[in-house]
């Protein structure tokens, strides 16, 4: 291969390995850099689930506190007078379940007895100690309980206080909340989608007062209690994800071509027990938009390193160089062969470099052979 | 149209029918119809929303507006307009066509409106539903032309957002647009809308609110619909006389050694074509602005024009040379724009369609 090929192929060459890996490189750091924000994301998610959790506990807490501390109905309790709870307490639990997500608020009696649930006065007089501990422990030991328990309702955040007067304990009243105010908040800070799943089995033994769920809604093991948007959801999990779930744990998944951001936290009852799963879910298209993005300027600043520098190397070299060696060459084998009418290299021989050098050392040749000749 | 319009209620209508949780409590005597608003229930009320879009038969991006054909769920819980069944011998009172809108303007009812809208409905069915426990269900079905501000920018590889904005005369205090889950799903596109150069996405929901005329925050629900333009049938009108109107004084200027004055007169020719076709697509296109891709593409090919312009009234030019280095860096220079030249362009075409690219 000749030198005015062999060298600039060489120099692209190396030019275009150079570029191609700092291009790699800067896309992989940046890739990291969008990948690091993507966890963030999703580790902001999680806390955040868990302390709109926190909050909505402390706010079932709340509310039970500032029901059982009421003289009159604590009076109402102790005469064992529903009717006059109802009458007390009716209106304002309508206005907390329309507004508020407030689901349950429920009285009992020792050890853990149903005596009025003011969302569903018709039915009292359960004893619910078999799965009702919240309750027992609340009535034992007359401290306040809360924490995520199922119902025969259904799942709810709950805070369960103990109601007792001058003559001692009376009994016990509880506020359940809905997850609802927990994914609505998540989801208006973040946008995430969020749904929560339960333990199948533990809602088919215990919630006995909800129907049972549509077979779609139960996935590996653990029914869908309440979601932000369930067409969302859906598509994000399989039977293995949420069965594997032990810790919260954040990843990016691809369906159908797009990344995913998961974040999947455990479900514990006010024990610390996992009964269920919260699912979060968002498109994170717009991130992985942005890495391509980056990919495809690092891409096109590369290749254009690599035509400047193969082309200015050309032209360095075969220009300044090689063009007028060939011209050089030429004119030595004119001599050599006696062509009368070889080239003039005058343009050369007036230069001040190498080649110049080389150039006026070829007309000096020349001039000597034509004394020569004439001599 | 009764019998979908129908479907919609059905829906609810069984979900209300699974056991309840929490009773509503049932009055017993019949309220008299009141539009007041009504005093006896909690504020903010619920209005719940669920929207289906049927069809979507129109997007003009020149004028910034799209026609759809959609279904419109709402409903609310009015204690005053509940009442006996046993007095009336029907659970639920159901009112059709004008007397569902003559029975509304009787009743108290959110007042939503669509805020979007371009012009007047082409088209529109109204279905009311007086539910014996106080929930009113009102169904409309809708033909309408909305307006969209349209991003154009990646035109014609963009993803267009078409927004249905519901929003209500009364404020953010007394009534809030809702969702349920059962709205969610019965929300969205049943089907794919068959519009030709577009495919469908899918339906999402953003509730927020604005501040009205009065001062006062109004909640607002915005429908979006997502539709993914198909670029096949706009990417030859640009790219393929991009291509034509470039070639031939690529090939003339910097592969020939013709002179240089047919050189030049081959440049000032692509330059005037250019010129016409940039026009040709503002005709065309007159929603497009300069930062979409098809302008950028124009001006990458002025840009190249100018360059092969320069360089052969510069370094190609037989006279200047010189002023270049000499006979031997002018031809290695020229060597060099006869591939790098179109090499950039290509390049640099393609990073702009790469980035357009959803």
């Amino acid at each position: 291969m000749q030198l005015r090929i062999k060298v600039p192929l060489l120099i692209t060459l190396i030019t275009f390995i150079a570029s191609l890996l700092l291009t790699l490189f800067f896309y992989q750091t940046s890739l990291q850099s969008i990948e690091n924000n993507q966890k963030e994301e999703l580790a902001t998610t999680v806390t955040l689930i868990q302390k709109y959790t926190d909050e909505q506990t402390k706010k079932a807490l709340s509310r039970a506190e500032l029901i059982a501390s009421l003289p009159s109905v604590q009076q109402a309790f102790r005469a064992k007078d529903r009717d006059q709870l109802a009458q007390i307490l009716v209106p304002t639990f309508l206005i907390q379940r329309d507004r508020y997500e407030v689901r349950d608020a429920h009285f009992h009696l020792a050890p853990a007895t149903s005596f009025l649930r003011l969302f569903y006065l018709k039915n009292y007089g359960e004893d619910m100690s078999s799965f009702r501990e919240t309750v027992v422990i609340t009535n034992q030991k007359q401290e306040p309980q809360s924490g995520v328990e199922i119902s025969r309702h259904g799942l709810n955040i709950r805070g369960v206080v103990p109601i007792s007067d001058a003559q001692g304990a009376i009994g016990s009243f509880e506020v359940g909340m809905s997850f609802n105010g927990v994914l609505e908040a998540v989801k208006q800070v973040t946008g995430f989608e969020l749904g929560v799943f339960v333990d199948n089995e533990l809602m088919t033994k215990v919630a006995t007062g909800l129907p049972a769920p549509e077979s779609d809604r139960v996935i590996g093991g653990l029914r869908h209690e309440s979601s932000t948007n369930w067409g969302f959801i859906r598509p994000l999990l399989t039977p293995d994800v949420l069965r594997k779930v032990n810790d919260a744990t954040v990843k990016v998944q691809k369906i159908d071509g797009i990344d995913y951001g998961i974040a999947l936290v455990p479900l514990l009852d006010f024990k610390g027990k996992k009964i269920g799963v919260i699912v979060a879910g968002k498109s994170f298209q717009v991130l992985m938009g942005q890495a391509n993005a980056i990919l495809v300027n690092s891409l096109v600043i590369a290749l254009f390193e690599v035509v400047v520098l193969a082309g200015t190397s050309t032209i360095l070299f075969n220009g300044l160089l090689m063009r007028p060696i060939v011209v050089v060459g030429s004119y030595i084998t004119s001599l050599a062969i006696g062509d009368a009418v070889a080239k003039s290299i005058e343009d050369l021989a007036i230069r001040k470099d190498e080649v110049g050098k080389i150039a006026r050392g070829c007309e000096l040749l020349q001039q000597k052979l034509k004394e020569e000749s004439k001599g | 149209m009764l019998l979908i319009l129908t479907g919609a209620k059905i829906a609810y209508a069984q979900e209300q029918s699974a056991p309840p949780v929490t009773p509503v409590p049932k009055p017993t005597v019949i309220a008299k119809p009141t539009n007041e608003f009504p005093s006896n229930v909690p504020k903010p009320i619920k209005v719940e929303v669920a929207l289906v879009i049927n069809n979507i038969s129109k997007i003009v991006d020149a004028t910034g507006t799209f026609t759809a054909d959609i279904d419109l769920r709402l409903r609310w819980y009015n204690p005053n307009q509940a009442f006996d069944p046993k007095t009336t011998g029907t659970s639920e009172q159901s009112f059709v066509g004008d007397d569902a809108i003559n029975k509304l303007a009787t009743i108290w009812n959110p007042k939503v409106a669509i805020a979007n809208l371009a012009e007047k409905p082409l088209k529109q069915e109204s279905e009311l539903y007086l539910n014996a426990n106080g929930t009113v269900i009102y169904l409309q079905r809708l033909t309408v032309t909305l307006e969209a501000k349209y991003k154009l920018a990646n035109f014609p590889f963009d993803i267009q957002t078409l927004p249905i904005r519901l929003i209500s005369k009364y404020n953010s205090n007394k009534i809030v647009f809702w969702q349920t889950q059962d709205d969610i799903d019965f929300s969205g596109i049943p089907q794919e809308i068959r519009l030709s150069g577009w495919n469908t996405g899918g339906v999402s929901f953003v509730p927020s609110s604005f501040k009205g005329l009065d001062g006062d925050l109004h909640p607002q629900l915005e429908a979006q619909i997502s539709m993914k333009r198909n670029p096949a049938s706009h990417l030859p009108n640009v790219f393929i006389p991009l291509f034509l109107v470039l070639l031939v004084p690529t090939i003339v200027a910097l592969w020939t050694n013709t002179d240089l004055d047919k050189r030049i007169s081959a440049w000032a020719g692509s330059i005037l074509t250019m010129v016409a076709l940039s026009f040709t697509l503002s005709v065309r296109y007159p929603a497009l602005g300069v930062e979409n891709v098809f302008f950028q593409v124009i001006f990458l090919g002025f840009a190249f024009q100018f360059l092969g312009l320069a360089a052969n009234a510069t370094i190609m030019n037989p006279s200047l040379e010189k002023l270049f280095g000499g006979k031997y860096i002018v031809a290695e220079i020229s060597n060099f724009l006869r591939w790098s030249l179109p090499l950039g362009l290509i390049i640099l075409i393609t990073r702009v369609v790469l980035l357009a690219l959803p």
